[in-house]
């Protein structure tokens, strides 16, 4: 979907390129440790786990489950819910919730869908599992 | 070749402390409210400015050490080091100074923060400034889009797994808004405040209403750091520090460690507290009165727990009943503090610990023999128990 509003936009770097890229085909893709094959999250040189240098950008399964939110009443079009998601792999993400305020609940199963904010650059936000 | 731990412990003490006006257009430029604060810390403390050889600065200040050193007429400052993290750095410049004393690397030194926050830049329309290219544009374009909204994802959390409540959000800024109200400095000093009135405030990003969010302020404040022996021959009874610590916590971002095991916790205080207490030699029930940094007022209930006023979760009963006024179970941010006095980054605390020593804050703790002041949460930060 497309979102109506305008949203301030990232500048990609050289860490975070790969990361900005599968979003615009649609795909969430995080580090993975090659040494460890822990995810991380948000883009890093090293793992903080191992301490490796070595990663691979790795596709989540883009489900997880609400753990904290808020619903921000201004200035974004009123009510605007923004959620802490905790994916499958175990990072979290900050994420636009596509659901009403009173939908929101912690501990409940989102999935990942896409929104195009520019030419430029596409976001992931969150819905309701199916 | 071993050498014995040392300990920062009563090496040092704050002997003058000086502020502008606080207000909502100071009207004049942050360099001018700077001097002003350094001159009447000086004044207080009854030294020339140009004995200062050591200043220690914010690095988001604007100020620089060498202009201020040049309007004074200084002939040489020995000791200029900067601590950045925004209102993180406020008790590390005091540190940095305790310990540039301590170890003889200057005599006098000033810490402080000048800054016209509303009528400059201000921090809740951060925003629209920040370019998105460092870790905020990892947050920020999805909507949450200022510090207040950063913290009420924690605040959430807290509540949902604590049952604590936006009445207790209520106490806390109630409480201040109390103190205020008899601090003459104080913005809020003629506004009183009831847990009505900050139930029905505007909603902002919930949970937080308008009453949770700290006041933008212009205005600066200062104060002088010197040895024990040099305080001996000046003009106020010296505030020792007790002990002095930085942190920051596993997973430091600013104001979005959401990656932490338990974003509920602000797991910085939790590792300056043990060093804090240890180098103290004392624990939260010797404290008398605490400045606790309120940007917000869930930070407040957070902050209790960390630094061990009462275990995880029990923050929200804590500030229950006025527990947080004076005369309550630990009167705190007895100025009003960044909700009700001034959000000056914290260093109107520091300067209202060292009041409540000498015994002359118009909001008085009887009694009162140690004061805990905290530094910004959600960044890395900082501490200091004053006596």
């Amino acid at each position: 979907m497309t979102t109506e509003v305008a949203r301030l936009e990232p500048v990609p770097g050289p860490v975070n390129q790969e990361y900005y890229d599968g979003l615009k085909r649609h795909e969430l893709l995080l580090q993975k440790c090659k040494k460890c094959s822990k995810f991380r999250f948000w883009p890093t040189e090293m793992c903080p786990f191992c301490n490796s240098f070595d990663h691979e950008w790795a596709r989540c399964s883009g489900r997880g489950t609400v753990h904290s939110y808020t619903i921000q009443h201004a200035p974004m079009p009123y009510p605007w819910p923004v959620l802490l998601v905790e994916l499958e792999e175990g990072p979290r993400l900050v994420s636009h919730g596509l659901m009403t305020p009173e939908e929101v609940q912690i501990g409940m199963p989102v999935e990942i869908d896409y929104e195009k904010i520019s030419d430029e650059i596409t976001l992931h936000a969150f819905k309701k599992a199916k | 070749m071993a050498r014995k731990a040392e300990s920062l412990k009563d090496k040092a003490c704050i002997v003058g402390i000086g502020e502008t006006e606080y207000s909502k257009n100071s009207g004049r430029s942050e360099m001018r409210l700077a001097l002003e604060a350094i001159k009447a810390a000086c004044e207080d403390a009854g030294i020339s400015p140009k004995e200062i050889d050591g200043i220690v600065r914010f690095s988001v200040d604007s100020n620089q050490v060498d202009e201020i050193a040049r309007n004074f007429g200084i002939e040489n400052l020995r000791f200029f080091p900067e601590i950045y993290f925004g209102g993180g750095a406020g008790c590390a410049i005091v540190q940095m100074a305790a310990m540039a004393v301590a170890l003889g690397k200057a005599n006098y030194v000033a810490s402080f923060r000048a800054l016209n926050e509303r009528s400059g830049f201000r921090y809740g329309q951060m925003s629209a400034a920040m370019p998105m290219a460092g870790h905020f544009q990892y947050s920020i374009p999805f909507g949450l889009m200022a510090p207040g909204s950063m913290v009420a994802m924690m605040a959430i959390r807290h509540m949902y797994l604590y049952g604590t409540k936006t009445t207790d959000f209520g106490e806390v800024a109630v409480a201040f808004r109390k103190h205020a109200n008899r601090n003459p400095k104080a913005m809020m000093h003629a506004k009183t405040l009831t847990l009505e009135d900050h139930a029905n405030a505007r909603m902002i990003a919930y949970p937080l209403r308008l009453f949770d969010y700290c006041q933008e302020t212009d205005g600066a404040a200062a104060v002088i750091v010197t040895s024990p022996e040099r305080a001996k021959h000046l003009k106020q009874k010296p505030v020792y520090i007790m002990s002095a610590e930085q942190g920051t916590g596993s997973w430091m971002e600013m104001m979005t460690s959401y990656q932490r095991k338990n974003i509920e916790v602000l797991e910085e205080y939790t590792h300056i507290a043990s060093h804090l207490w240890k180098e103290a030699g004392i624990g939260p029930k010797d404290i008398d009165c605490a400045q606790f940094y309120d940007a917000f007022t869930p930070l407040v209930i957070m902050q209790l727990e960390s630094f061990g006023f009462c275990k995880l979760g029990e923050g929200g009963p804590f500030v229950r009943n006025g527990a947080l006024q004076i005369g309550g179970r630990l009167p705190t941010n007895t100025s009003g503090g960044g909700l009700s006095e001034a959000y000056v980054h914290g260093l109107n605390q520091i300067v209202e610990g060292v009041r409540q020593i000498r015994g002359t804050s118009p909001v008085q703790v009887p009694n009162c023999r140690h004061v805990l002041v905290t530094s910004s949460s959600c960044v890395p930060t900082g501490a200091l128990i004053l006596h």
